[in-house]
């Protein structure tokens, strides 16, 4: 039974009491005033009898004070029958004190009959001595109803006295305990909830609880308080989350910038060096020529040729690291025969390439579709730094390019008896502007920046091992349209 | 140990041989080129400086050099780590007569500021940006005694 309900029955009992003690006092006072009634009943036939001793005496008589009197006397059992009802009729049956009403007609019916003796008198259709007669009967017959009419009243209250006030307190009594009964449930449900609330339990087993252990309208307050305070505390979780994602990318973004202002610092500055260079040299050409001295002039002619070139390589490097940001490529079924073959003919230039003996090794299941153009700069710029900074000293110097796949990747390695990567500047591999052999060989020093952005792009991984005996990078990327 | 403007000692500390080969046809155009040594990082400046009786044997008066030309990016051992164990070298080894110019293409305040903090670093010498005219007034202010 939910609360709501017990708090109704406990205020219909109380409504039911206080009716019922109310219905009982009404009923109680009602034998009082039938005692003041039957008072007045009394009082008035003792007026109406002195004035008929008075009329024997031989005193004038007047019909209208008479009357009135007998009226009066009259009023009382009207009154009496006024007050009774059909409950109150139903009770004064049962206990056998119904006579009482039949002696209030009696009285009526009594009075009548004076009234009407009166009324014959004063029409002159019957003498003053039948009168008299007749008015001392009435006397006798209105204090006989009077006297009669005292027991079965008082026996009507008593009775009623005796089975209300016993029934006031059962009922009282009854509904004490059983409201105090009531709200001793009440209380208990909402201190086992609190039972509940306070036990440490994990969400599923909290509801299963509420389900066995509470009903009604303290388990619908807790299932709606729960799912309140679940979303109040998803949607802080929510807040907290989007402030970190925020906090998170505003980190991002600076980084970004730093990292654009550095490299936008350094690649003026490494532009800027080729060019100031070459200035000066092309002053020293024309004060050679014009002194004669040719040889110098030549020198430095080709030196400047050999400034541009490397101006130009990092000024292609410089975009090629840009582009690599872009999504420029399609994808396309690649043959790497192919492409390493073309590779190979582009590093030509390199001086090394020709003591550098250049290895394939291709196991493929199928052509890969991926976007050719990264993945040819990628074995390009590792090949060429494999070649750039071979060992001299080796026997043999040698790159081998191992290329194959599984079932969802493509997987790159390019090992070489070079130089190595120092220890210590392992970490600075995929950087920018990072050269670790300079006196070998200058590059614009972005190449590996633009191998570590291609595999980024495609969703690859890179890893290298590298001691003075040699570099191996292993690089994976995965298949597309798999 | 006096010498004439024209045949003051100086030493060029820089990897980039094109980078010393106009330097010094500077210097040979302000008449200062007579008397130039080239060092091609601060390893080998640093060694050439404190191995004094070598010095001495194979340069003479010559030796120490008056002033140091020094670029701040080389491998190995670059301007700011040369300038501070040159720091050290001059309370060991009688070179503190040597004034550095930098000598460099980074116009950063903080390299400035870096190398400033040496008593004996006079002066910053910007790639590319300097005259003749005033190389030679450079020169003529950091030489001690004038």
């Amino acid at each position: 039974m939910n609360i709501s309900k017990k708090l109704s029955i406990i205020v219909t009992l109380t409504i039911i009491e206080i009716s019922f003690t109310i219905w009982a006092a009404f009923q109680i006072s009602k034998g009082a005033t039938f005692h003041q009634l039957n008072s007045l009943h009394l009082k008035f036939n003792a007026v109406f009898s002195e004035q008929v001793v008075a009329i024997q005496r031989g005193d004038r008589m007047e019909p209208e004070v008479i009357r009135s009197t007998i009226e009066d006397i009259r009023e009382q059992p009207i009154q009496c029958l006024k007050q009774v009802n059909i409950l109150d009729k139903m009770i004064m049956k049962q206990i056998g004190t119904d006579y009482a009403l039949d002696l209030c007609e009696k009285d009526i019916a009594d009075a009548d009959k004076a009234l009407q003796l009166l009324t014959d008198y004063v029409s002159g259709t019957l003498d003053r001595d039948l009168l008299l007669e007749g008015l001392v009967a009435a006397a006798a017959a209105f204090n006989d109803n009077s006297t009669k009419f005292e027991a079965p009243i008082t026996r009507t209250v008593s009775f009623i006295f005796q089975t209300m006030i016993p029934m006031v307190i059962f009922i009282s009594l009854f509904n004490i305990l059983f409201i105090t009964y009531l709200s001793k449930t009440i209380s208990g449900s909402i201190g086992d909830v609190i039972a509940l609330l306070s036990e440490d339990s994990d969400d599923d087993s909290f509801v299963e609880r509420i389900d066995r252990n509470v009903s009604g309208e303290l388990k619908e307050l807790l299932l709606a308080a729960k799912d309140r305070i679940k979303r109040d505390l998803f949607n802080r979780e929510m807040t907290k989350e989007l402030e970190r994602l925020v906090d998170q990318r505003t980190v991002s973004l600076q980084r970004a910038n730093d990292e654009l202002a550095q490299f936008a610092y350094r690649a003026s500055h490494d532009l800027k060096g080729p060019l100031t260079t070459t200035k000066e040299l092309a002053k020293y050409i024309d004060q050679d020529i014009g002194s004669g001295n040719l040889d110098e002039a030549r020198e430095n002619a080709k030196n400047i040729s050999s400034l541009m070139m490397r101006l130009e390589d990092l000024v292609v490097d410089i975009l090629a690291l840009a582009k690599a940001d872009l999504d420029s490529g399609e994808k396309e079924s690649v043959d790497f025969n192919e492409l390493l073959t073309e590779v190979v003919e582009r590093l030509s230039w390199l001086k090394q390439r020709d003591t550098v003996d250049i290895i394939q090794q291709i196991k493929l299941t199928d052509q890969p579709v991926v976007e050719r153009a990264r993945v040819a700069q990628i074995i390009e710029n590792l090949l060429s730094n494999s070649i750039k900074y071979l060992n001299a000293s080796a026997d043999t110097p040698y790159v081998k390019v191992m290329v194959s796949d599984e079932s969802r990747d493509i997987h790159i390695e390019i090992e070489d008896n070079g130089l190595g990567i120092p220890d210590d500047r392992k970490d600075d591999v995929f950087k920018m502007f990072k050269r670790f052999h300079p006196t070998v060989s200058s590059g614009s020093g972005l190449g590996m920046a633009i191998v570590k952005k291609h595999i980024d792009y495609m969703g690859g991984t890179i890893r290298f091992h590298s001691s003075n005996n040699g570099t191996r990078f292993n690089i994976t990327i995965p298949k597309s349209g798999v | 140990m006096e010498f004439e403007l024209n045949n003051i000692p100086i030493l060029i500390v820089d990897d980039s041989d094109m980078d010393r080969y106009i330097l010094k046809r500077h210097l040979q155009e302000i008449d200062m080129g007579e008397n130039i040594v080239e060092k091609i990082d601060g390893h080998s400046a640093l060694e050439f400086l404190s191995d004094f009786e070598n010095g001495k044997a194979l340069y003479g008066d010559e030796f120490p050099p008056v002033i140091i030309i020094l670029d701040i990016n080389m491998p190995k051992i670059d301007g700011f780590e040369f300038l501070e164990q040159f720091s050290i070298l001059r309370t060991e080894v009688a070179v503190e007569s040597c004034v550095v110019m930098m000598f460099t293409s980074s116009e950063r305040q903080e390299d400035k500021d870096k190398a400033f903090r040496y008593n004996f670093v006079k002066d910053y010498l910007i790639k590319g940006e300097y005259s003749n005219q005033e190389l030679l007034q450079k020169i003529q202010k950091m030489l001690p005694g004038r």
